[in-house]
């Protein structure tokens, strides 16, 4: 036994080196992109088909590389502690507009300042304060007047008059879906129960969202929005099994479960890679924070965009419902764009009187 | 009185329970190669493999028998696959730190290129049904405790059960040798690596099931990663019991049932969000705390865990007391 195992390590080893020379590569055949004059993209971050967050972005990637001539390509980030590696290794390759998602402001900035001449798009980024270089472009996206508009469907949907939330963790940037959501079920069902559940930033646990979402509907809620990732797809299976009804978030998620899924709260990151990428192909790429909302059609519903998977897909007697609900939802909407209705906004002005009183 | 029943409702039982069977089969797995005298940290993995394979096989078969069949099987090669490196001497904490990482990104690979599904699979399967027991689950407290589940819990509690015995007759008499002192046990003529191996088919085996219940049991659905840490929370578990098989259930039902009381509690109380997550956390520093200090105990024993029981005895009645 002792004479095969040095020649077991040696073969592991030349397997090893082989699989670094095949990645090695594929880095090679990337960088050469570089020698035509097509405007080249890059995304950095996440990880595809989590039918939420990333999914969106690559939507708007896709919707690029259809309408404008530019090539695009996806890094994904399984692991978050690799962002900062990967996203210098991308720099090498250089693409004319490099974009990040979900990785931190500051690590960004600092890759930034290292190379003032690569520029940097962050699609989906929370403004904190941060003064940004000239190579950073952000857009905010303010997700509450989309979420109340959501709460509003809960409210007029639910039959029991208890409606629920799941929420991945409690942070600023989730209480903006959470606190508008319930603002939007009390507005159209003032004597509503709205119960929030924050799970422990477990954002790829179906089994647990499963769990929490049979736990709500065991005290009586009958519609429960989901702001929790990939185990938001439990909450969705749940929700199906049990013969309840489901929120979706972030991309349309309508078709996951077809007649469960009554509406999908959008955040409209694609529309966001879409502008950036145009913006910098033509020249006028403008760096510093780009606040959008509803007004923008950065948030909003997927009923916003034509779809109908419920309607067709519920039992006649909920989707029977569906023609008034829009209605009261178009109502809201009116009042929230002519200023006439706060929707507390949980990132930016927590302390705001909407805010307050949603206690 | 009322605010605890409303506490202990019956999904919030149900809920706990369904959490713990992942746990306690990986808990089992851990504690088996513990006992064999290895680190098994690759339960993740075979969690892992036995989700997907297990999804895999229901979405062909159509039979859920097949399904944990084949997920057992599937855990159990690539139990033999660790098996075959520690014979060769393979750093196997090494070796198992690659096999999670492979676990976790084949199967995505894999559902990519042969479900089409990027992120999450959705296979149109039937998941297994729950089972109510005809007399007990008509009981209030008790039957939501322990009727209403899917063949895999009351499996993952029975293997538990099966464990603890296991401990009671020759074979598992050797296996605690083999753990504690491998050299001693060759010596007293028990085929160290013949048991070793067959250990780590079993663990995986085990694990593999765990997983598959989260496919095959539960979900119907596979996303990647979507063990999302259960493995390592099965090793933390079976090292909270000192991988002593009568306190793995228990173990396991800490850390099951903690998710499961950070929910109900949200939904119960008006206690902060940050101290209801923190509740589970504190209560297994309490226990670990406890552990400690009777590993400091231990110590005093001359790093014997536990004062051999009967040692004063001849050794043949030693293994022919099972009953007793």
């Amino acid at each position: 036994m002792s004479t095969t195992t040095p020649r077991l390590i040696a073969a592991a080893a030349a397997l090893g080196a082989s699989a670094l020379v095949l990645s090695g590569c594929a880095g090679s055949s990337a960088a050469g992109n570089d020698s035509d004059d097509t405007f080249s993209a890059t995304l950095v971050g996440g990880v595809a088909g989590d039918l939420s967050y990333t999914d969106t972005a690559l939507a708007g990637l896709a919707q690029a590389k259809d309408e404008l001539d530019v090539t695009t390509k996806h890094i994904e980030t399984p692991d978050a502690a690799q962002g900062e590696t990967l996203l210098r290794s991308a720099i090498p390759t250089s693409p004319d507009l490099l974009l990040s998602i979900t990785l931190p402001l500051d690590t960004v900035v600092s890759i930034a300042e290292q190379y003032p001449d690569q520029l940097i798009a962050l699609p989906d980024q929370a403004d904190e304060g941060t003064e940004l270089p000239d190579n950073v472009a952000a857009y905010t996206i303010n997700v509450h007047e989309g979420s109340f508009l959501a709460g509003v469907v809960a409210g007029a949907m639910t039959e029991s008059h208890v409606v629920g939330a799941i929420i991945g963790g409690q942070a600023p940037g989730l209480d903006q879906f959470a606190l508008a959501y319930k603002q939007g079920v009390l507005a159209a069902c003032p004597d509503c129960e709205v119960k929030l559940s924050y799970l422990n930033f477990q954002f790829a646990d179906p089994a647990l969202g499963k769990s929490t979402a049979l736990d709500l509907h065991s005290d009586g809620a009958d519609v429960i929005f989901q702001v929790a990732g990939g185990t938001g797809t439990g909450v969705i299976e749940a929700a199906k099994e049990g013969g309840f009804y489901a929120i979706g978030v972030d991309s349309d998620q309508d078709s996951v479960a077809p007649g469960t899924v009554i509406t999908s709260m959008l955040k409209r990151v694609d529309a966001n890679v879409l502008a950036l990428i145009t913006a910098a192909e033509e020249g006028d790429f403008a760096s510093g924070f780009t606040q959008v909302g509803l007004a923008d059609g950065a948030t909003g519903l997927s009923w916003d965009t034509g779809s109908t998977v419920f309607e067709e897909n519920a039992p006649t007697e909920a989707a029977a419902k569906i023609p008034a609900v829009k209605d009261l939802v178009e109502d809201f909407r009116a009042q929230i764009l002519d200023g006439s209705l706060e929707v507390c906004d949980a990132l930016n002005a927590p302390d705001s009187e909407a805010c307050a009183a949603l206690g | 009185m009322d605010p605890i029943a409303n506490f202990f409702s019956s999904e919030m039982l149900h809920s706990g329970i369904r959490l713990t069977t992942p746990i306690l089969l990986g808990a089992i797995a851990s504690a088996l190669s513990s006992r064999a005298g290895v680190l098994n940290l690759a339960i993740e993995a075979k969690m892992l493999v036995g989700a997907f394979v297990g999804l895999v096989a229901l979405d062909a078969s159509g039979s859920t028998f097949t399904a944990i069949l084949a997920a057992f099987l599937a855990g159990a090669a690539t139990g033999g696959l660790m098996a075959g490196a520690h014979r060769l001497g393979v750093d196997l904490i090494v070796f198992a730190i690659g096999l999670n990482m492979l676990a976790l990104e084949l199967s995505v690979y894999l559902m990519r290129v042969l479900f089409g599904g990027t992120g999450v699979w959705t296979p149109d399967v039937e998941t297994l049904g729950d089972i109510d027991i005809p007399l007990i689950g008509s009981i209030p407290f008790l039957g939501d405790l322990l009727s209403g589940y899917n063949i895999l819990v009351y499996l993952a509690f029975a293997a538990a059960i099966a464990f603890t015995l296991f401990f009671r007759y020759r074979p598992g008499r050797h296996l605690l040798a083999i753990g504690e002192a491998p050299g001693a046990a060759a010596a007293a003529g028990i085929a160290v690596p013949r048991y070793q191996t067959t250990s780590l088919v079993m663990a995986g085996g085990l694990a593999a099931v765990g997983g598959a219940f989260l496919t095959v049991g539960e979900l119907g659905l596979f996303a990647r990663g979507m063990t999302d840490g259960a493995g390592w929370i099965a090793v933390t578990a079976a090292l909270l019991a000192m991988n002593r098989p009568g306190f793995l259930i228990p173990a396991s039902l800490l850390f099951g049932f903690s998710d499961a009381f950070a929910i109900r509690l949200q939904s119960t109380t008006d206690l902060p969000q940050v101290v209801v997550q923190l509740l589970p956390f504190l209560a297994t520093l309490v226990v670990l705390g406890f552990v400690g200090y009777r590993a400091m105990r231990a110590a005093a024993t001359l790093g014997m865990p536990k004062r051999p029981r009967g040692a004063a005895r001849p050794p043949q009645p030693a293994t022919s007391t099972a009953g007793t």
